[in-house]
């Protein structure tokens, strides 16, 4: 089971790697930096949209409505 | 140098881009095969035979990169390279036009998951080839559709085996490029084409190892098309044809003025087999044209060399780039070994 699943990270990794390999230095920092905050913000997005969920979720029973949503 | 010598150095270079008439057409798509059953061991492929076509295709590397690094010192390759390079804009559509037709054509086929030999029963691939097709209509669902391709490639594997689906990191290479457009940035724009030049010549370069490991799949398809073979033992044949590819792929990612020559050739290779095999063959080979035409426009700009071999003289960049070239084949073979000993079937 494992064998088939390295070869599959291998095969789908190849053009990955072979890519970042080839590219420029230059591009490939520039690169780097962009998709990492982009990807942060696109986390960052999703926690703070769950904590919002969360608190909803143990307001006292009767809030929590569209009138009283927590906006903030 | 004088004249003659150049002469006789650009058509020596040139060589390895102009061999003739190896129209390639995948082995699977049109002959019975079975991944299962190991590759010939190493010391039935490395024949005399194999080390004649090794010593002859690394003699003609070589002279292609002193070639190639010579032209490429000269003002009009590097006007040549500003006229065709301005026109990289048009990389993006062709992709997106070639993978839309590509899954309208899979979708229309109704039982085939990416490649031609890779046939399914379930009645939701071809609805989920139907809205790859379509996302790549707008920019805001290409990163949806580039989802959609590595489901379906993962689905594949899940059918038909990881070393089966090796054969294709062509795949996952253009799910990534399509997903990488929706960054509007000229960095990610180079990283995206590195990772398809890469992906391609990964795709070329398994099946030419394939050539080696498994020549008996061909065995069928050459008494069909006797005349592929060119007059060539079918030995010496399967040797040339999978060194082909392999010179080609690795210059592919390697070159720099004759780097669209070797996408040229290529792409004259894959092209000229599709009169002979048909629907089958232009179906599997679709992405792999719309990336070499891409490659063509874009070119050498979107690689880079490391230092050691940037900064060394022609010589001594064709000799390094040589002997990265004997032991990239090496490694592809160790890599095509290991992994059919990982996850044959």
């Amino acid at each position: 089971m494992l064998g088939p699943i390295i070869v599959s990270l291998v095969g789908i990794s190849l053009p990955v790697v072979g890519g970042i390999w080839l590219a420029p230095k230059q591009d490939r920092e520039h690169a780097r930096l962009m998709l990492t905050r982009q990807c942060r913000g696109y986390v960052r997005s999703l926690l703070t949209a769950a904590q919002g969920e969360i608190n909803i979720r143990h307001l006292p029973a009767g809030l929590g409505s569209s009138s009283t949503y927590p906006t903030g | 140098m004088d004249c003659p010598m150049k002469k006789l150095f650009l058509s020596a270079g040139l060589m390895p881009l102009l061999v003739p008439g190896e129209a390639l057409a995948h082995v699977k798509w049109f002959c019975a095969y079975d991944t299962a059953i190991p590759p010939l061991p190493i010391s039935d492929v490395v024949t005399s035979s194999f080390i004649t076509a090794a010593a002859g295709f690394c003699l003609l590397m070589f002279v292609a990169y002193v070639v190639d690094r010579a032209m490429n010192a000269k003002v009009w390759a590097k006007r040549l390279d500003d006229a065709v390079t301005r026109y990289e804009r048009y990389s993006d559509p062709i992709i997106r036009v070639a993978v839309g037709i590509l899954f309208l054509a899979l979708w229309s086929a109704g039982d085939t998951i990416l490649m031609p030999e890779l046939k399914t029963t379930n009645g939701l691939v071809p609805w989920l080839q139907l809205a790859i097709s379509a996302s790549m209509l707008f920019p805001a669902t290409l990163l949806p559709g580039a989802i959609g391709i590595m489901v379906l490639y993962g689905y594949a594997i899940m059918q038909y085996g990881a070393f089966h689906m090796m054969d294709y990191p062509v795949v996952p290479g253009v799910a990534i490029y399509v997903g990488l457009m929706t960054f509007r940035s000229a960095y990610v724009n180079t990283l995206r084409l590195s990772v398809l030049y890469s992906s391609l010549a990964a795709t070329m370069m398994w099946g030419a190892i394939e050539k080696f490991g498994y020549p008996c799949w061909t065995l069928p398809l050459m008494a069909i098309y006797p005349k592929l073979t060119l007059g060539l033992g079918f030995d010496r044949f399967m040797n040339v044809a999978g060194f082909v590819e392999f010179s080609l792929a690795f210059f592919m990612v390697t070159g720099t003025a004759l780097l669209r020559w070797s996408c040229i050739a290529l792409l004259l290779l894959l092209v000229s087999a599709i009169p002979a095999f048909g629907s089958n063959d232009a179906l599997g080979h679709g992405l792999i044209i719309a990336g070499l035409v891409a490659m063509i426009i874009s070119g050498q700009r979107t690689i880079q060399m490391p230092a050691v071999v940037v900064r060394a003289g022609i010589l001594t960049q064709a000799g390094l780039l040589t002997c990265g070239y004997a032991l990239t084949i090496t490694a592809a073979f160790g890599l095509y070994y290991s992994s059919q000993y990982l996850a044959g079937r």
